[in-house]
């Protein structure tokens, strides 16, 4: 588990720049498994189901971080940014080491002690490395995923651990009707990625996967998330999917988060969507953390989802 | 009507008062321009206008060029006692650039010519002096003798725009006028239906000239909708702020350096590929083109990219001075190379970076 986190924790996936992390996710998977990419830079794994009449599952999370865009370097060898996501807080970072979608290490740094804008911050790398660079380039904040007393921490541990979620569950899955794993882009600024594979798939129903900050120890469905109001009938069949396989489960309701659920049960005609969320600590700071014992329920929950809710 | 090309055609579409939802002067001239070059014209109910041009069949993907043909303006919003009316822009306008500046209004008999007043400054406490007004608090004056007389050729929601002569300064090579925003693209493309009207390319392209993109990009929603492209081009106009007083990082782009090529906007991140295929179809074409050095601004690609399954798009960009303003400058050389760049496009093997199209397959 970890070292999966880990790898796709190091690979490029700020928002509309997803490539390489779509290829880790690619590259689990089996010849047998159908996969392809939408225009949107969504990854899409198909799961045929065997039976006559099969209806379509979706199951999706977004695999998109916040980072920086390059937008000009400087004589000196200032590389100054842009946000790839408006809410990202760049002043907690100051300091911190980034990464560049070409594997370069960088220093997040300041001209001013407190409250910089942005105009005010800029990487610096090694003078040597100045040239590797242009205006559109990304830049990541680097991610040290570690272990200890049974849970995973570091900067995206969530959003990783659910992708690895999503992973073990599509290859344990029996499928009488076709499922579809999908890794969206874009997540964050809006839910892009999300329509996108929604209007190829026109699933019957859908599963968005996310993280919510939450001290339980087991898998939260939300009956709100954001500006989605999961599905009624679905919602309860989602928690007779989990007794039934003695899945703890838990309920709440959140209106923070992307706007992937909406997105989803938004699109064209309207899809019927119900939202599973990876409860962690500190999500979006360097200390985030996940239970490894949560990981694994999350992905048998999901995997008892898609196996037995249009049952 | 004679047809023109080049800056004679931008300094005509410049002249057509067409703000946003009143775009059917710019349709109609537009229409007159591209008329008779192996094109079939349709328009929607909101005012959009595509110009297709079939391909020759040895490609299935459909590429989408498009401008839009509104402008900023404004809208009355009252009468006051005095003859003079109260506005709202349309489309994001700077306050500095409006007060004093001459205009002119749809009116119901005709076309009329105001100037947008203000309460003079030896009325203003110095407070007030270092504040811009809000078009809320500034009027336009049509010279009506009260509100009687200039209810005669005003009605609440007439709409008008800036009034500004078209005109060639500096070098020769430097431009100002209205409505550079997104004339220009406008012209460009009106430039390339008529050059290459006895050529057919491999794709399907489709000039789609679109509506109310300063009020929120709605014309271009449904246009891309309906078209369903698999590539689109937005043709455009980016603010710069290449002035001595801006620290270089921000200056966003240069004028004569051609036009400006996006990785990011506020209404969208464009994908790395056809942001890098862009830049180098034109050093290969050893044609002038920049990036976009700075994450501002929206346009119609926000609405256009997120289509159906998605569609590859990018954003090119006439660098201009003064967005959104009577006096937009550009630079001459900017409209060519850009021209050169989309035609190279057109004529490349972009399809290759576009994803086998998947919808009613998966």
């Amino acid at each position: 588990m970890i070292e999966l986190i880990r790898c796709l924790a190091s690979a490029t996936a700020v928002s509309g720049r997803e490539k390489e992390i779509c290829e880790i996710i690619k590259g689990e998977f089996p010849a047998l498994f159908e996969t392809f990419y939408l225009p949107s830079g969504d990854l899409i794994v198909k799961l045929p189901g065997n039976r006559k009449n099969a209806k379509k599952i979706m199951i999706s999370t977004n695999i998109d971080v916040r980072g920086f865009f390059v937008t000009f370097i400087e004589n000196d060898g200032k590389i100054r940014l842009a946000l790839s996501d408006s809410e990202l807080d760049f002043s907690k970072y100051i300091g911190d080491t980034l990464v560049s979608n070409n594997k370069i290490e960088a220093k997040l740094l300041s001209e001013k002690d407190a409250s910089p804008r942005l105009s005010e911050i800029y990487a610096e790398v090694e003078n040597s490395n100045i040239d590797s660079f242009k205006p559109g380039d990304v830049f990541s904040l680097k991610s040290e995923i570690t272990e200890e007393n049974g849970r995973i921490s570091g900067l995206n541990t969530a959003s990783r651990a659910v992708i690895y979620a999503m992973i073990a569950s599509a290859k344990e899955v029996s499928h009488t009707h076709d499922i579809y794993f999908v890794f969206n882009s874009c997540g964050i600024p809006g839910g892009r990625g999300a329509k996108s594979s929604t209007y190829a798939i026109r699933p019957d129903i859908a599963v968005s996967l996310r993280t919510l900050e939450s001290k339980e120890s087991c898998s939260v469905l939300l009956a709100r998330d954001g500006m989605s109001l999961s599905s009624i009938d679905f919602f309860d069949k989602a928690i007779s999917c989990a007794a039934n396989s003695s899945v703890d489960i838990a309920l709440s309701a959140t209106t923070t988060g992307t706007r992937d659920a909406w997105s989803i049960s938004t699109t064209q005609t309207g899809v019927p969507t119900i939202s599973l969320a990876l409860p962690c600590l500190d999500l979006g700071e360097k200390s985030e953390s996940v239970s490894k014992d949560t990981v694994s329920e999350f992905s048998k929950i999901i995997t008892a989802i898609a196996e037995n809710i249009l049952n | 009507m004679s047809k023109l090309n080049g800056i004679d055609l931008l300094k005509e579409l410049c002249a057509i008062i067409a703000p946003s939802s009143a775009e059917a002067p710019a349709a109609e001239f537009i229409k007159k321009q591209v008329a008779d070059s192996n094109i079939e014209i349709t328009e929607d109910t909101v005012g959009n206008l595509v110009a297709y041009k079939k391909g020759n069949g040895k490609s299935d993907k459909k590429i989408m060029i498009s401008a839009h043909m509104d402008e900023v303006g404004f809208t009355i919003t009252g009468i006051d006692d005095d003859g003079r009316l109260s506005f709202s822009n349309v489309g994001g306008i700077d306050p500095s650039v409006i007060g004093g500046r001459a205009v002119v209004i749809l009116g119901k008999n005709g076309i009329l010519s105001g100037v947008i007043s203000a309460i003079p400054i030896h009325l203003r406490s110095l407070e007030e002096r270092k504040k811009l007004s809000p078009a809320s608090e500034l009027r336009i004056d049509i010279g009506a003798k009260d509100k009687a007389d200039a209810k005669q050729n005003v009605s609440v929601g007439d709409m008008g725009t800036f009034k500004s002569e078209f005109t060639e300064f500096g070098d020769g090579n430097m431009l100002y006028g209205k409505a550079i925003d997104d004339r220009f693209g406008c012209a460009l493309m009106c430039d390339i239906i008529n050059e290459t009207k006895d050529i057919t390319f491999d794709y399907d392209v489709y000039f789609a000239f679109t509506t109310r993109e300063e009020i929120g990009y709605s014309g271009a929603l449904i246009t891309s909708e309906r078209i369903a492209p698999d590539i689109a081009l937005v043709l455009e106009s980016t603010a710069v702020a290449d002035l001595a007083n801006v620290p270089e990082a921000s200056q966003v782009a240069h004028l004569s350096q051609g036009p400006a090529i996006s990785f990011a906007d506020r209404s969208t991140i464009y994908g790395e590929e056809i942001f890098n295929f862009i830049l180098d179809t034109a050093k290969a074409s050893n044609i002038k083109a920049q990036a976009k050095c700075f994450v501002s601004g929206g346009n119609d690609a926000g609405y256009v990219h997120s289509v159906g399954i998605g569609v590859v798009t990018a954003a090119i960009s006439v660098p201009t001075r003064y967005l959104h303003s009577a006096s937009c400058v550009i630079a001459k050389e900017d409209y060519f190379s850009t021209k050169a760049l989309i035609k190279a496009i057109i004529e490349s093997d972009i399809e290759k970076i576009v994803p086998e199209r998947k919808v009613g397959a998966i």
